[in-house]
């Protein structure tokens, strides 16, 4: 990994005991029983490149995307550190978060509005392309370009469902949507896709 | 088509991804604007396009009301500064022409209409062919048509007056419309009190949706009795209906040249608004003249003068006391009496009935 800030080590967050109230767990780096919290710094070293990674896939390699989603999904932790349940894997936690802000901003950018911004950023012409990023491999380009041309909500389930290999009741959680209305997501992406001249889309839908 | 294998190019996708790792640099700037709660930039850079946007917006909106309201020719640079001194353009039509003459004294409009205000003294618009100036006690409408809307007047400000050029109309706060052609003119009085001041002294008085054409015809040579009553003042009578619509002399018919002669010289100088220099003819006439209804007439005057014209209010109630006892009979007792009432004469000068 490029750049380490912090060492990765030092976030033991998961596992770790709940905290007894959000009034007593205020302060990031304070003590509850005889367990040290993790400091944010550590949790931000540790998980920041599963969420740029997370946000460059479904922003189909834009970096100036993933740099931003990446900083919204840091500043919501930031802001929830104290509060959030020790018990839970954190890492499930940034994952949800992530992939939830890449739906709204990549439907905002489908927008208007996000056209204008972009449009003003000139960020069309400065971000590096899909091809770029991946042009040592052609099918790899070739299938994210195909995923990028997906709306929002297919794409995210999707690469949930193919790369993740996440289940489609996981999903509508993550989502906080209807399995049902996962199930739709997927097949109208499948379909999309099938027609684009892919097969085999996502493996144990067929 | 060629059909492409999507869980293979997608393990291949994964296996790329998984060597990306985000920039050393790109990780710090992240961080610090975690841990200081910044904005991202794409949110400050659409904060800035809405404000962008809004100044737009309100701009158009007032650049489309300003031209709403001038019309595209008011909008040119000639028509934002005053006109004259105390005159400045607030309307008009969109194809009016309108030119300075004079040494920038008299407007003139050759197209279109123009709507003006004068300072203190109320609106007017000039239609097309009007030729206007702004004197000393009010306006001069030389020839055209115009709309005036006046300002309502404090009693103690005295009429003011458009001046024509076979007359003048005396104004106490109201709307009409006067037409100055070469050889006459119309006035139509919508709201307020007006009053006619032909050039031989004869006053006719307009109520609202009146009008009047002039010249005015020749006077009737026969005596006239009893005499009509006087042209009434209405700011200090507005709840009473307006008097219908009459005409008068000062004087009693028949009196000659030097009859005529007072006539003529007080219907100028009221036309002029010199009201003092008009009291001082009425008292010179009222001395000299020995026809008790001229005298009448002349005293009643005198005392209107006095009471709206002059800032005297001792001096006036002082005259209708004189008055009411050197005319018992007193034709006027009901205008004197609503005067002295308004004057308040009764409370603080010991007079009354």
């Amino acid at each position: 990994m490029a750049g380490k800030v912090l060492a990765p080590q030092a976030c033991s967050y998961v596992g770790a005991r709940s905290a007894k109230s959000a009034r007593t767990a205020e302060r990031t780096n304070e003590q509850v029983g005889d367990i040290p919290r993790p400091s944010f710094e550590a949790c931000y070293a540790t998980h920041r490149d599963l969420v740029y990674r997370l946000c460059l896939r479904y922003a189909g390699g834009r970096l100036g995307f993933a740099e931003d989603v990446t900083q919204e999904v840091f500043i919501r932790l930031f802001q929830n550190f104290a509060k959030l349940d020790r018990d839970e894997p954190l890492e499930a936690w940034l994952y949800a978060v992530a992939s939830r802000l890449c739906i709204s901003r990549l439907r905002r950018d489908r927008s208007l509005r996000g056209w204008l911004v972009r449009t003003i950023h000139g960020e069309q012409n400065n971000a590096p392309s899909v091809a770029r990023l991946f042009e040592r491999n052609e099918a790899v380009s070739a299938v994210m370009t195909a995923i990028e041309r997906l709306p929002p909500r297919q794409r995210v389930a999707l690469c949930m469902r193919a790369f993740d290999g996440k289940s489609q009741r996981e999903i509508a959680r993550i989502l906080r949507v209807s399995e049902g209305y996962v199930s739709r997501l997927l097949s109208l992406a499948r379909s999309t896709l099938a027609a684009a001249g892919w097969e085999s889309v996502t493996e144990g839908d067929e | 088509m060629i059909r492409r294998d999507f869980r293979r190019a997608v393990a291949a996708a994964e296996a790329e991804l998984g060597r990306i790792a985000m920039p050393a640099d790109t990780a710090h700037r992240v961080l610090s604007n975690v841990t200081r709660q910044r904005v991202p930039r794409r949110r400050l850079a659409l904060a800035g396009l809405a404000t962008v946007g809004v100044c737009v917006v309100a701009w158009a909106l007032v650049v489309s009301r300003e031209h709403r309201d001038t019309g595209p020719a008011a909008s040119a640079a000639v028509v934002r500064e005053p006109l004259l001194d105390g005159v400045e353009i607030v309307g008009g039509s969109p194809d009016v022409q309108m030119d300075l003459a004079g040494a920038g004294t008299r407007i003139g409009v050759r197209r279109g209409s123009r709507t003006l205000r004068i300072k203190g003294w109320g609106q007017v618009t000039l239609r097309a062919g009007a030729s206007f100036r702004p004197v000393p006690g009010g306006v001069e409408l030389s020839q055209g048509e115009a709309d005036f809307d006046v300002d309502k007047r404090r009693p103690a400000a005295g009429s003011t007056f458009v001046r024509l050029p076979q007359g003048a109309i005396e104004i106490m706060g109201t709307r009409f419309s006067v037409a100055q052609r070469p050889d006459g003119g119309t006035v139509r009085l919508d709201e307020g009190a007006i009053r006619f001041h032909a050039p031989d002294g004869r006053i006719v008085a307009l109520v609202p949706g009146e009008s009047l054409v002039w010249p005015l015809p020749a006077a009737s040579p026969e005596p006239v009795a009893p005499p009509a009553a006087p042209p009434r003042v209405l700011p200090l009578r507005a709840t009473r209906p307006p008097p219908a619509l009459h005409r008068e002399s000062p004087v009693e018919p028949g009196g000659g040249d030097a009859a005529a002669a007072i006539v003529a010289r007080i219907a100028a100088l009221r036309a002029e608004g010199h009201y003092a220099e008009l009291a001082r003819e009425l008292r010179m006439a009222l001395a000299s003249e020995r026809r008790p209804l001229t005298r009448e007439r002349l005293s009643f005057e005198l005392g209107s003068v006095l009471s709206y014209h002059l800032p005297d209010r001792t001096q006036a109630c002082a005259h209708w006391a004189e008055h009411r006892r050197a005319f018992p009979a007193n034709r006027y007792a009901q205008e004197v009496s609503d005067v002295e009432k308004a004057l308040r004469c009764n409370l603080h000068d010991g007079g009354g009935p």
